[in-house]
């Protein structure tokens, strides 16, 4: 029998949030099947608007930005309800906020590796779908680095409304409809730096308050989300 | 009791100094009805407080209040004569809680839950993984995910959890739920070995445990 003496080995903020985010990663691996569903409806959902808006190429090179955007958001808001329903559901959202540790590092672990499971891939497989909607060259970086900036600040955002509704029985669209207006400026930079860089005009400027936006939601969401969960499980 | 004896995983050294947990005045309303009010208790270390009520009495209400989850409607509880709703307060590292839901995860391994949660302590665990389910007797489940046990198996890693935990004051909402006679027999044994050490346990149970030598208290409400 090996027996640990009670010393004060504080884990530290840092291995924390790096075992918040490798147990996520954990728990997403053994839910596969699960994981992949955003992407893929990401891709259908962009693949819908050539089946709808017609293959003109001029035309769909004028909407990709548009279409990519909203197809981000949409399946960004489809996974948020998943954020922390298993965790208020066995527990472990109690232990969380009676956690010795801040609770503001652990759910921001949450969301961190929420959005490597939910946005990331839809990062890399945008530059496919880029093509698809036939996205001249240079206007790549543009798409990738928008929506590198934009997607974390729309699960850092999404995640209050997650936290929010996660106590409610029924919420249906509840949570798509409080967080859907949050996002409003997210998409409007966003899809303005690709629009821009297509058209070769200037698309760092908007591509800075995507930034500023991530900024300001990446200090401040935490701690509304800390409040939410707090209500929620009151 | 059980039969086999149970491997001897006890902490070298108890808890030092006094500690001291009051509730004074609380009151708790659920919608409209009030389901107790001017609720006075005290326990000091090396005292556990059963509350004993019916179904619907307040029981995991006045259990959530003492670890802070709900706020009580009036009142206040103190930790160490501190309230621990104060900012300066550091209750959350003094408490290791247990609740109708016994936060594991079902994709996870006891092994895997363990780890995760005993890094939301506010040290590291005195106990290793292992000697902690090896103690319920459950040494076999480690690598199994948490799906595959069943309720009962799943709530001896949830006690596991909280006897490898390094804080003081154990907050217990029904720890004998689907565990077997045997397994509440370890449960009594654990908890009056955590008494005996200078811990304090706060509890509800509708089975009886058996806390042996040491002082008990109850609180009806």
């Amino acid at each position: 029998m090996v027996r640990t003496s009670a010393s004060a080995r504080k884990p530290s903020p840092w291995t924390v949030f790096r075992v918040s985010v490798t147990r996520d990663l954990a728990v997403a691996w053994r839910h596969l099947h699960e994981g992949t569903h955003p992407l893929l409806f990401f891709i259908l959902t962009v693949s819908l608007f050539p089946l709808a808006a017609g293959p003109d190429p001029v035309f769909l090179r004028q909407l990709a930005p548009g279409i990519l955007w909203i197809a981000a958001l949409l399946s960004t808001l489809l996974v948020l309800d998943s954020l922390f329903r298993t965790e208020y559901e066995d527990g472990t959202l109690e232990q969380i906020l009676t956690s010795a540790h801040p609770v503001v590092l652990i759910v921001l672990a949450k969301v961190a590796a929420h959005w490597i499971l939910s946005a990331l891939p839809l990062v890399a497989v945008s530059v496919f779908l880029g093509m698809m909607l036939n996205l001249p060259a240079h206007a790549y970086p543009a798409m990738v680095l928008s929506l590198l900036v934009g997607t974390p600040a729309m699960s850092l955002i999404g995640a209050i409304g997650a936290g929010l509704t996660v106590g409610l029985r029924r919420r249906g669209l509840l949570l798509a409809l409080i967080v859907m207006p949050l996002y409003v400026p997210i998409l409007i930079f966003g899809a303005h730096a690709v629009q821009s860089s297509i058209v070769q005009a200037n698309w760092v400027s908007p591509l800075l308050l995507l930034g500023a936006i991530l900024v300001l939601s990446l200090t401040l969401a935490p701690f509304a989300l800390v409040a939410a969960l707090k209500t929620s499980l009151h | 009791m059980h039969s086999s004896p149970l491997p001897q995983a006890v902490r070298k050294t108890g808890f030092s100094g006094p500690a001291r947990l009051e509730g004074r005045e609380i009151e708790c309303i659920r919608g409209h009805a009030c389901l107790f009010s001017n609720l006075e208790f005290a326990l000091e270390s090396g005292t556990a407080l059963q509350i004993l009520g019916a179904n619907g009495t307040g029981k995991t209400s006045l259990i959530r209040i003492i670890t802070g989850l709900t706020e009580a409607d009036q009142g206040t509880i103190s930790w160490n004569q501190v309230n621990i709703r104060d900012p300066g307060a550091a209750y959350a590292g003094h408490f290791s809680y247990l609740g109708h839901r016994n936060g594991l995860n079902d994709a996870l391994t006891p092994r895997e839950n363990l780890h995760y949660l005993g890094k939301l302590e506010a040290s590291e665990p005195w106990l290793g993984i292992g000697d902690s389910l090896e103690q319920f007797e459950i040494g076999n489940c480690l690598n199994i995910p948490c799906a595959r046990l069943s309720v009962g198996q799943q709530q001896r890693v949830a006690l596991a959890r909280v006897y490898r935990s390094p804080a003081r004051l154990w907050v217990l909402d029904e720890p004998a739920t689907a565990l077997d006679a045997p397994a509440i027999g370890i449960l009594a044994e654990i908890m009056t070995r955590h008494l005996l050490a200078g811990g304090l346990i706060v509890y509800t149970s509708h089975q009886a445990i058996d806390l042996g030598p040491v002082t008990a208290r109850w609180l009806q409400l």
